[in-house]
């Protein structure tokens, strides 16, 4: 009966109940549209938070010498301790719990900064002596150049990664610096890369008045002989840093002889909790849009459904019309689930293509923001995924069939007698 | 209905031949309509039997049912009973549909049916752009069109005015004159009068069913 007479009986149905057909057509347009917009939202904010996140949300442990407070072996308290590039060596054999480690050291005490300058232009900055692997402890987006390399580190290149503080400061922000000379303590350092930190307000400032050497060249230049500042480290998967700081103070106590429940010898800090704040506000954020978007989809479903529990009820009297003239009930059944499906699917499509656009649209319009890192957005493109608008606009389509199904193939129970009595 | 229980129709016996051409008469509440939708197989009854053109109609299934509405009764209703939303012409070809002909060619007939009723130029109007006797040639037509062996008209002038019930009535003895066995409803004695059989009810029952005087001619 799929026939194109089928076909024209259906649209003929649809158009001259011009108000049932709208009021059906929107409840699943509106429906899908605003599923779409929605979880399109949801999804830009999370990228949004998961992007300006990205730059807090590591599991990072620093871990510093400080001086001992309790005898052992014959060693008085009050000592100070140096660590220096064979504790790196040591931790790097015996700590295996470690994903990354970084040794790093400093030109000025903690957060102190000291003179860069170029020519005559002089900005203050944090100037540090660090390997290739911090990159991914600190994220931070290059604007131009690179970050340090192993080359540099091997051959003690006297390079410099800057931030854009001090590119800024130093160059003016539409110089490429790269190739330039900059001066730290008299000492002439080329400049490689920019950098933009991947924090926002505050921490923005510091970091972008970061500059990176490579800890090697640090270490001769600044005669600092084989000394380490502090480290940096993440642990490897599924492992928190405070038990890999745990491990890593008992091979440092060891090497220095320190004793073993001195717990002032050993600095440190973490953000595990600052992380474990942001994991669950990223938790907050999914089963917020999760439920809101089952919240608007089951609306829409219950909305479909009554329109077509309504809308049947109207056409008793049509059906009885149908039946006296010899339809069977199947024909007729099959006649308005055909009405449904082709109705849902035509608001539905409308729906999807509006949804994306207005998706595309929010977009365009946050385009300005953000595309530009530096912003404090918390957005970013909106998107969705194939499989859930389709899963959803099924997931309409059933119920929507079912809606009509149902009372139609109770309202073909009726005689044609009761059916011609309802108005 | 509970304890309210009505008998609309009660032990009637009725045989209608071929060709007759009937009304039912009666006050209202009688159960004509009830015996005619019985006989029209779009109700059913509660017991007894009910045989058209030698085959009971009391077990059909709804395919069946649906074939013998189509095909062997043409139904008129005091309402009309168009659908609101297709032209006049649409609505005289319906019965068509159900029979799977072509739309061409089922508008084509459905078109020679309301000339017939005059009302050709009528044709792409919709019911609400028709008065109430060019409705009821209107639904007359769609009740003809499959040139059914019976046709059951429930008090088909019963809205109209008596001018207009005049013209129904020439088509119906029309009709009946090609050979098609007419049962109407009505109230209207004179109208009754010009029928060849009359049928009185009450209370469900069959009280009286006489040749009509007046000869048809
Ligand atoms: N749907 C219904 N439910 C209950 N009783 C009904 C129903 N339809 C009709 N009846 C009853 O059945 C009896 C016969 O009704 P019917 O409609 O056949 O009468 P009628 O002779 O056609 O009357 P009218 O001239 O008013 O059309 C009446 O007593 C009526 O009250
Ligand atoms: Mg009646």
């Amino acid at each position: 009966m799929m026939d194109r007479d089928l076909w024209r009986e259906v649209w003929q149905t649809l158009l001259s109940n011009r108000l049932r057909t709208l009021l059906t057509a929107s409840g699943i347009f509106w429906g899908v549209f605003i599923l779409i917009i929605m979880l399109g939202f949801g999804n830009g904010i999370e990228d949004g938070v998961n992007n300006s996140m990205s730059g807090y949300a590591t599991n990072t442990m620093y871990i510093w010498s400080r001086q001992t407070s309790q005898p052992w072996q014959g060693l008085s308290p009050g000592r100070r301790i140096k660590l220096t590039n064979e504790d790196t060596a040591a931790l790097e054999r015996q700590v295996t719990d470690i994903g990354t480690l970084a040794p790093r050291i400093r030109l000025a005490s903690w957060r102190g900064r000291v003179d860069v300058s170029l020519g005559s232009k002089v900005t203050d900055a944090e100037v540090s002596g660090d390997i290739p692997q911090f990159r991914s402890i600190l994220p931070m987006n290059l604007v131009t150049g690179r970050f340090i390399n192993q080359l540099d580190l091997q051959q003690k290149r006297k390079v410099v990664v800057i931030g854009e503080r001090i590119h800024r400061d130093l160059f003016g922000a539409d110089t490429n610096p790269v190739g330039q000379q900059i001066e730290i303590r008299r000492i002439s350092f080329t400049v490689i890369g920019v950098f933009k930190p991947r924090r926002y307000g505050d921490d923005r400032e510091r970091m972008g008045s970061l500059v990176f050497t490579p800890l090697t060249t640090f270490q001769q230049v600044f005669n600092k002989g084989q000394s380490i500042g502090f480290y940096a480290l993440v642990p490897k998967q599924g492992l928190t840093s405070r038990e890999v700081g745990d491990h890593v103070k008992v091979v440092l106590k060891q090497r220095h002889r320190v004793a073993p429940n001195d717990n002032r010898a050993f600095g440190d800090w973490n953000t595990e909790k600052e992380y474990l704040r942001i994991r669950n506000l990223f938790r907050g954020i999914r089963a917020f849009i999760w439920t809101v978007g089952i919240a608007t989809l089951l609306a829409g479903v219950l909305g479909v459904s009554n329109i077509m529990l309504i809308a049947i009820r109207e056409r008793q009297r049509e059906f009885g019309i149908r039946k006296s003239l010899g339809a069977t009930p199947a024909s007729v059944v099959s006649m308005v689930l055909l009405e449904t499906s082709t109705l849902v699917s035509i608001a539905g499509a409308l729906g999807i293509l509006f949804g994306l656009s207005g998706l595309a649209m929010i977009d365009v319009l946050t385009q300005s923001i953000t595309s530009d890192s530096s912003a404090d957005v918390l957005f970013s493109t909106p998107t969705i995924e194939l499989n859930v608008v389709l899963t959803m606009l099924l997931a309409l389509i059933v119920a929507a069939l079912l809606a009509t199904l149902i009372p139609a193939r109770h309202a073909m129970q009726i005689s044609p007698v009761e059916a011609l009595r309802a108005e | 209905m509970g304890e309210n229980r009505v008998r609309a129709l009660d032990s009637v016996s009725l045989a209608i031949q071929r060709g007759e051409f009937v009304a039912v008469q009666g006050s209202s509440g009688s159960g004509k309509s009830t015996l005619l939708n019985i006989l029209g197989i779009l109700d059913s009854a509660d017991s007894g039997s009910y045989t058209l053109d030698d085959t009971r109609m009391d077990n059909l299934s709804h395919r069946q049912a649906a074939q013998y509405r189509n095909q062997f009764i043409g139904f008129v209703f005091q309402t009309f009973n168009l659908i609101h939303h297709k032209s006049a012409v649409e609505n005289v070809a319906l019965p068509l549909y159900y029979q799977g002909v072509t739309r061409r060619k089922r508008n084509a007939i459905a078109m020679q049916y309301l000339e017939r009723v005059g009302l050709a130029d009528r044709a792409s109007h919709k019911p609400s752009e028709l008065s109430g006797g060019q409705s009821q040639r209107v639904a007359i037509a769609r009740a003809l069109i499959t040139k059914p062996a019976l046709i059951l008209a429930d008090e088909p002038t019963g809205a109209l005015d008596s001018q207009t019930s005049e013209q129904i009535m020439q088509l119906f003895k029309e009709v009946n004159r090609e050979g098609r066995t007419v049962l109407m409803v009505t109230h209207e004695e004179d109208i009754a009068q010009r029928t060849k059989r009359v049928i009185h009810m009450r209370d469900g029952m069959v009280i009286s069913d006489t040749a009509s005087a007046e000869p048809v001619s």
